[in-house]
């Protein structure tokens, strides 16, 4: 792996724990849960991951 | 204030890992569930990078040292250990009937993603979009059904969740004993290589958050 993909897997490996900590998991009362709650979050990490691996490529392939 | 990381079985094994703002654990029994929460400054709750790594740290710890853990999510803490339990006490059944169902258990996620050329339009009509969207939500269902049978033998429960988008195809998440772990990421390879055109990732294992939402969210 490349430096850069080692950190992009961080980046969706930290998107993905968010989404599990902020939008799953019991809450005790409906009413207490964080405003963040219900956004896709898995989804808005793989348009992060799709869009930086099309970076990644442009510069690899301008790069040799 | 008292932050909430977990609900697990008493006597509970308490981990030696600290919480939100480096605060010591405790933990509190009412009947046979225990709760593991530290005690925190009001203004460390909020959903600060910090404060999700260190909850997930928690989380993570209390699963791997108790059989049967219902992963907290991150909320507003509670004013005192007896308004977290008062708040356990209400709904004792519901959570005693979760304990069981994840028992043992970890969550695996699959991601299924649409190997795109790049070539798309950027901006279809009102129709094709519609057209598309639909093709993409019957897509996920047809995938969704195809893993649901290879893994049937593993899994105790799943939970689907269809975006129809055209990058993301579908993420399913999928309630496992510990130690099917291999078995499962096999059955997913093997659905994989039926579909050239797609890309199968698997996420987990890690404890049974999506399955530990006690409002019918794990049906």
């Amino acid at each position: 792996m490349t430096n850069g993909s080692t950190a992009l897997q961080h980046e969706v490996t930290l998107v993905e724990l968010v989404d599990r900590v902020l939008n799953k998991g019991v809450t005790l009362t409906g009413d207490i849960t964080l405003s963040v709650a219900n956004v896709d979050l898995v989804y808005v990490g793989l348009r992060l991951l799709l869009a930086s691996v099309g970076t990644l490529e442009r510069l690899e392939a301008d790069a040799s | 204030m008292v932050h909430l990381y977990a609900l697990t079985e008493h006597p509970a094994n308490l981990p030696h890992v600290r919480g939100i703002g480096a605060t010591p654990l405790a933990s509190a029994a009412l009947g046979a569930i225990e709760a593991i929460f530290s005690e925190i400054d009001g203004d460390s709750a909020e959903p600060t990078e910090s404060a999700i790594l260190a909850h997930a740290h928690v989380v993570d710890e209390v699963a791997r040292i108790n059989d049967a853990v219902l992963p907290a999510r991150l909320a507003r803490p509670y004013e005192n250990e007896l308004a977290l339990l008062a708040a356990v006490r209400d709904r004792d059944v519901q959570f005693r009937a979760a304990l069981d169902r994840v028992r043992g258990c970890v969550e695996m996620g699959v991601r299924v993603l649409r190997k795109t050329n790049g070539n798309e339009a950027d901006t279809p009509s009102g129709s094709q979009y519609m057209r598309s969207r639909l093709t993409s939500v019957k897509l996920a269902e047809t995938v969704a059904d195809e893993l649901d049978e290879a893994v049937s033998g593993l899994a105790r429960d799943a939970l689907r969740g269809v975006t129809g988008t055209r990058e993301l195809v579908l993420t399913a998440s999928y309630l496992l004993a510990r130690e099917d772990g291999g078995s499962f990421r096999a059955a997913v390879e093997t659905v994989a290589s039926d579909r050239p055109d797609l890309s199968y990732v698997c996420v987990g294992p890690w404890p049974a958050y999506s399955f530990a939402l006690v409002d019918g969210g794990a049906s």
